[in-house]
């Protein structure tokens, strides 16, 4: 199979075989970052779109052999980052966590989906994507410090703090759960 | 637990800060599982559908990698020296040769030198375009230099040499009976027409019929030409019209260059 550094040299002169095998590689995975860091489908499938047509349009800034999965990731990070500043700025903040459990919060808690959710919820934006990237997208320490433009002992602490915060947040979850029944 | 999901927390549990308890680290990672998105709302041949026609020209790092300059003019000078490898000797020869023969039979009948430039331009041409439609030629497109590139820098060569080859003959009827200098212009001139149409005419039909077509053209006002001693274009125009005409006929080629593929793969 053809690497995908080696395919983004080819997009670099047009190949559009070349985007087509990319696209079909990362974009589910490309979806999925951005998925579980606005927790809206519409703006990650949005800002999806918006990432691989930075991809093409900033093909030319890629060095080749440098990987291209954290090049990849470092446009998409990037465009989260204008997209909550913005919504910010509209007073639209997305995934604000909540003040305390509603009783359909409780409801939703009992599936073991909505708890991981919502535990996720309560990490901040730096410590979710250094989790996100390094366990759903595999990336290296190295590879996440380039995506964030942090140091690489930045990212292991965050991945620290980021899995503890969630311990005790599904902990304590499962206590609340425990206490409704 | 399984193997893997205790490799995969050991893996990460070497990326963290502080260590953390490998079952607890373990539990939590197998939850993080149950966190998978659905697929994406665009398909992705919609988006693909999207990103065409945004992808960008060859970038400057690639040529620079390839050992090419982008400056399409240092390019094309870059490839043309390459081409001239393309011109086996039999075709330097041959047109030495026909050059030398064309020269004694014009001599014999008293024509001008300058009926000797259409048949050996147009077969020029369509030597240097001879693998058109080859997978040889598919590898020469897909390489960082634009059609354009290739029609011209091949088209260089031949001009070059086709000029070599009328300075040479103007030089030996020049010391024979006194040939004039200035009719060398005539030579030219007649080069650059037909070599114009030539061209224009393989880039619009495809190397074969292009020169088909120049050379009948050739053929059909040679035969008055046998008994004329004016060069064949100066019968419709005068040198400077010819050569500009000329220029304009290798300008049009070259801005026609990208569909030359198409034309091949018609004429195919």
């Amino acid at each position: 199979m053809i690497r995908d550094e080696e395919l983004c040299r080819q997009m670099q002169e047009g190949n559009e075989a070349a985007l087509e095998a990319l696209v079909h590689r990362h974009q589910q995975a490309v979806f999925a970052y951005l998925y579980r860091m606005t927790g809206d489908a519409h703006t990650a499938d949005d800002l999806t779109q918006e990432s691989f047509i930075r991809l093409c349009t900033r093909i030319h800034s890629y060095r080749y052999p440098e990987p291209f999965r954290p090049w990849l990731y470092t446009i998409s990070a990037n465009l989260q980052k204008d997209w909550r500043k913005n919504a910010y700025h509209r007073h639209v903040l997305p995934q604000e966590p909540p003040d305390g459990p509603s009783p359909v919060d409780l409801l939703d808690r009992f599936a073991s989906r909505a708890e991981v959710v919502d535990a996720l919820n309560q990490l901040d934006d730096g410590h979710r994507s250094v989790l996100y990237l390094r366990f759903y997208h595999d990336l290296t320490v190295e590879q996440i410090a380039r995506v964030e433009g942090i140091p690489a002992g930045t990212v292991k602490s965050r991945l620290s703090t980021a899995l503890r915060r969630l311990r005790q947040y599904l902990t304590a979850e499962r206590g609340v759960q425990n206490a409704t029944d | 637990m399984r193997p893997t999901e205790l490799e995969r927390a050991d893996a990460i549990a070497r990326d963290m800060a502080e260590p953390m308890d490998a079952a607890d680290l373990a539990a939590i990672l197998n939850r993080l599982d149950d966190f998978s998105p659905a697929a994406p709302l665009t398909p992705p041949g919609a988006l693909i559908e999207r990103l065409r026609g945004r992808l960008p020209a060859p970038s400057r790092q690639r040529f620079r990698e390839d050992g090419l300059s982008a400056s399409p003019l240092a390019t094309t000078l870059q490839f043309m020296l390459a081409q001239v490898w393309l011109f086996r000797p039999v075709w330097w020869g041959a047109t030495t040769v026909a050059t030398l023969i064309g020269l004694a039979l014009t001599k014999w009948v008293g024509a001008t030198p300058g009926l000797l430039v259409p048949p050996l331009v147009a077969f020029s041409l369509a030597y240097s375009m001879r693998e058109a439609g080859t997978p040889a030629w598919e590898v020469e497109l897909s390489c960082p230099v634009r059609p354009y590139q290739v029609v011209l820098a091949r088209a260089l060569v031949v001009l070059g040499w086709m000029t070599v080859l009328g300075a040479i003959a103007g030089s030996i009827l020049h010391f024979i009976d006194g040939w004039q200098i200035a009719t060398l212009g005539d030579w030219l001139a007649g080069m650059l027409l037909f070599a114009g149409a030539s061209l224009l005419g393989m880039v619009c039909t495809g190397p074969r019929l292009g020169a088909a077509l120049v050379l009948a053209g050739w053929v059909a006002l040679g035969i008055r030409a046998i008994s004329s001693t004016a060069p064949l274009h100066l019968w419709v125009l005068p040198n400077t019209t010819a050569a500009l005409l000329g220029a304009a006929c290798l300008a049009g080629a070259l801005l026609m260059a990208p569909r030359f593929g198409k034309s091949v793969h018609q004429e195919g």
